[in-house]
């Protein structure tokens, strides 16, 4: 578990009385892709709101790059790259100017690599961000967030208001710089297709606890359904039924299991779902 | 350091441009302020102009600070951008407070470094009177950009926060005793900024940096309170609902405050206790049972003053209420006016009546004059028309005797006796003294009537005098010199003026004033002054210095502000008399030499002076 760049324990945080975080578990080892994913409220951005120090958790632990922290200190903020969901950049700076401003807040930032990812981009560095596109406000914030070489790289639904060739052309992006550098990534989304795209592994969120965590394969593997079924639905050792719907003229239930193999109880043929039937399935109420 | 560089670097970069601007505005503002100290003819130091900058413009500059370094950051929501940086909140605000701080005390700083190298060319400045300044105006630009920092913090709320702030001070000020000019931080900005020159101001020291403390600590609070939402959320633009919302309390608080206003429901002034004689408008407070009798017969003659000068002057309204309180520790011809605040409480003189020396007749003039001043709302006392408020209580009271005019003929050895003399009444009185300014115009007042007769004299006197009509503007209609000259023959009335003065006795010697300022030790001046009769000095004359500081204005200075040294004339001998330790170099006096003999009081000089 030493090596682990992000974990948290049993993390809450409430505003109020709203229960944003409840006892959060998730792990982000070295070298992942990990796509977080939950419905719009679930608890994603308050979850980076914390990872990054922005806001203090009310109870629970949370341990970046090994190290327990409350209230992330700078010196582990200065080895995460991060892309917020909006960016509220100085609109009166030009892309160039903005790049020079933040890198005299890391240590390790190097121009070459800024600029490397501002052409790859296209971005025009002589012009004021305030002209830019909302696109084009993201690969800078990328561009940015990978100048100063963070061995952690968190987005925070990062191609939301993206039309979806900016969106593909980002996640891409994304995903050839964790495989080429080794980077490790964490992003949130709502989007299953973000996920399936990019991920290693995934994290869904339900109202503030992890509802699963491990591999894409696994998650696929955890859901199945049967279609056309007559009578009461059959029930396993092991196996949870999720959903007895009928859907278009068709009745289908859901099951879910942790052990992939205690399906074989149910005596009935199974098929496999989408991801995004699985994860639907999953946080539906 | 590098994280603070940066920020500040940025701070540049966005508010740079503006900061230039700014300083050019300053220093023009800055070099309007010195041009206007070295050609204003009432000028007491250079260093005005940086009193002026530091009330005013520096306010000013702070705001607009304000706006820019924190208010326009949290409604851009850039500062989530800034969060979102491997920084310290705490070093946002360091930043932002540090850049603020540093331009506006920069500004005061420079403001002072300019006017102290121009006053020093001419001006005995010291070490110990700079640094109070320098003190005084740091600690103040301090407090104002905590306050000013704080404010903008709070976001859309500041704006009625400011106002709410600005009722409450003039409430405070208006409706209490509290002195809002003298407390804390503008007590440091008072004119006390730049005149006092040796005692630090430890008290309003103390207020200003406690306030800057406070509101640090709320700005801080604020800033830092919920990781920042708390200001985040308050930089939100004000939603219909609580625009509407501040106005229902705006205009709630302006109600309020007419109804509560204390002096609405005061009653109107009167005096308490049995030992009051009561007329029409009018209550004479006599103390002792005593002193009843002189209460009355001045009670009396004070009510017919007053109907004559009703009838004569064709008032509509009656005087309002008049209140005359026996003062027994006055000297016989000493009175005091006392002022009293509410507009139904009339009129209140204080006056040792008891006296067997008072001169009843020379009160009720004295009194149908404040009268008067009264009933025309101040006009009365314009000094063109103060003559004939004069004259005209001088008529009523005195009737067909005329009173000698022996101080005047003592004016008209110094003065030609024409109506444009009569114009500049304060100005006789400052020089020559009130018995004499009044001697003077009752003099002219009685050359009129025998000249043109007493109807015209009224017609005249009712016109000049008349109590303001509403919605004219005051100053429409003729000036008073067309006034006089549509009422009288201007050459006829002065030749008989003249004439009449020539043949009066003035009962006073013959006597010459010298006043010399010497220097003391350090900045301290001494006032050496004598006066030189043509023969002995007379046996019952006494000399006396009047004195009193000036401030930084030219006005009229009254009677009761001069300070008195009384020395025996006889005894005054060839090297005249010293005051010591009243004042030093760069003060403004006003100086008078007065004669006292059995005729009156006479000024033999009077000068306005800045001590060298």
């Amino acid at each position: 578990m030493a090596d682990l760049l992000v974990e948290t324990r049993g993390l809450t945080k409430r505003y109020g009385k709203v229960r944003a975080l409840d006892s959060l578990d998730l792990s982000v080892g070295p070298g992942e892709v990990y796509g977080f994913l939950g419905r719009n409220g679930a608890g994603k951005s308050t979850t980076i709101r914390i990872l990054m120090g922005i806001t203090k958790p009310d109870g629970g632990v949370v341990r970046l790059f090994g190290e327990p922290v409350r209230g992330t200190p700078v010196h582990l903020r200065q080895k995460i790259g991060y892309v917020a969901q909006e960016q509220s950049f100085y609109e009166w700076m030009t892309a160039a100017r903005l790049a020079k401003f933040v890198s005299r807040f890391y240590p390790t930032w190097d121009d070459a690599t800024f600029l490397a990812q501002a052409k790859a981009q296209a971005i025009p560095l002589d012009r004021k961000v305030g002209t830019f596109s909302g696109g084009m406000k993201m690969k800078l914030a990328l561009a940015l967030a990978l100048g100063h070489r963070p061995p952690l790289l968190i987005l925070d639904e990062p191609s939301a208001g993206l039309d979806p060739v900016a969106r593909r052309e980002f996640l891409e992006r994304v995903r050839e710089d964790a495989e080429r550098t080794g980077r490790t990534t964490f992003f949130s989304t709502h989007l299953v297709d973000e996920v399936e795209l990019v991920a290693d592994r995934v994290g869904i969120l339900e109202d503030g606890r992890t509802r699963f965590e491990g591999t894409v394969e696994a998650l696929a593997a955890r859901v199945r359904q049967v279609v056309d079924l007559e009578g009461e639905p059959p029930i396993a050792p092991g196996v949870r039924l999720l959903s007895d719907r009928v859907f278009r003229g068709r009745r289908r239930c859901v099951y879910e299991a942790d052990d992939p193999a205690a399906f074989g109880a149910l005596g009935v043929p199974l098929d496999d779902l989408p991801l995004e039937e699985i994860f639907i399935e999953m946080v539906r109420r | 350091m590098r994280r603070l560089g940066g920020l500040l670097l940025k701070e540049l970069w966005q508010h740079g441009g503006v900061l230039l601007l700014l300083a050019a505005f300053v220093a023009a503002v800055q070099g309007i302020l010195l041009l206007g100290s070295a050609v204003g003819p009432r000028t007491i130091t250079m260093l005005e102009a940086h009193a002026t900058f530091t009330r005013v413009f520096l306010p000013l500059l702070g705001i607009a600070l304000g706006h820019r370094l924190v208010v326009r950051e949290y409604h851009a929501h850039t500062q989530r951008f800034l969060e979102a940086l491997p920084l310290y909140r705490g070093e946002v605000l360091v930043t932002k407070l540090g850049l603020g701080l540093f331009v506006l005390a920069g500004a005061v700083t420079v403001s002072l470094a300019f006017a102290a190298a121009i006053a020093l060319v001419k001006e005995p400045l010291t070490w110990h009177w700079l640094t109070l300044i320098f003190v005084r105006t740091q600690v103040f630009a301090l407090t104002l950009w905590s306050v000013l920092f704080t404010m903008g913090l709070l976001g859309r709320w500041r704006i009625p926060v400011y106002l709410a702030m600005g009722l409450v001070l003039v409430f405070l000020d208006q409706g209490t005793d509290f002195e809002v000019a003298r407390f804390g931080p503008f007590g440091l900005v008072s004119e006390r900024l730049i005149l006092e020159r040796h005692a630090a101001p430890w008290a309003e020291l103390g207020t200003s940096l406690a306030i800057a403390a406070i509101a640090l600590g709320l700005g801080v609070a604020l800033a830092l309170l919920d990781e920042g939402s708390v200001a985040e959320s308050l930089a939100k633009p004000m939603s219909r609902r609580e625009r509407v919302a501040v106005g229902v309390v705006l205009c709630f608080a302006l109600i309020a405050w007419d109804v509560v206003d204390p002096k609405h429901d005061k009653a109107p002034f009167d005096f308490e206790g049995d030992a009051v004689v009561r007329r029409e408008g009018l209550a004479v407070l006599y103390l002792d049972e005593a002193n009843r009798g002189d209460a009355e017969a001045l009670a009396d003659a004070i009510a017919a003053d007053l109907a004559r000068a009703h009838d004569a002057l064709g008032y509509e309204e009656p005087f309002g209420p008049v209140h005359v309180a026996l003062r027994t520790t006055l000297e016989a011809d000493g009175y005091e006016e006392v002022e009293l605040e509410g507009e139904d409480d009339g009129l209140l003189v204080r006056a040792g009546f008891s006296d067997p020396a008072f001169d009843a007749r020379a009160f009720r003039a004295w009194v149908l004059e404040r009268a008067i001043e009264r009933a025309t709302d101040g006009r009365a006392a314009f000094e063109p028309n103060a003559w004939v408020r004069t004259g005209a209580a001088a008529l009523l009271v005195y009737g067909d005797e005329a009173p000698d005019p022996g101080l005047a003929a003592f004016w008209a050895r110094h003065r030609r006796p024409r109506y444009a003399a009569l114009e500049r009444f304060w100005r006789t009185e400052e020089r020559f003294g009130p018995e004499v300014a009044s001697a003077v115009a009752t003099s002219a007042a009685f050359a009129f009537v025998s000249v043109e007769g007493e109807p015209a004299w009224r017609a005249f006197a009712s016109e000049v005098l008349a109590p303001p009509a509403p919605g004219v503007f005051a100053m429409a209609g003729p000036s008073p010199r067309e006034r006089f000259e549509a009422a009288t023959d201007a050459a006829a009335f002065e030749a008989r003026w003249a004439a009449s003065l020539r043949t009066a006795s003035s009962g006073v010697p013959r006597a010459t004033a010298s006043l010399s300022i010497e220097p003391e030790e350090g900045l301290l001046r001494s006032v050496r002054w004598g006066v030189r009769f043509r023969g002995a000095p007379p046996p019952d004359a006494f000399c006396a210095l009047l004195h009193a500081p000036l401030g930084p204005f030219d006005e009229v200075v009254t009677p009761s502000d001069l300070s008195r040294e009384e020395v025996p004339c006889a005894e005054l001998g060839e090297a005249g008399s010293r005051l010591v330790g009243r004042y030093s170099a760069a003060d403004r006096v006003l100086l008078a030499i007065e004669l006292e003999v059995p005729a009156g009081r006479v000024r033999l000089l009077a000068e306005r002076r800045e001590l060298d």
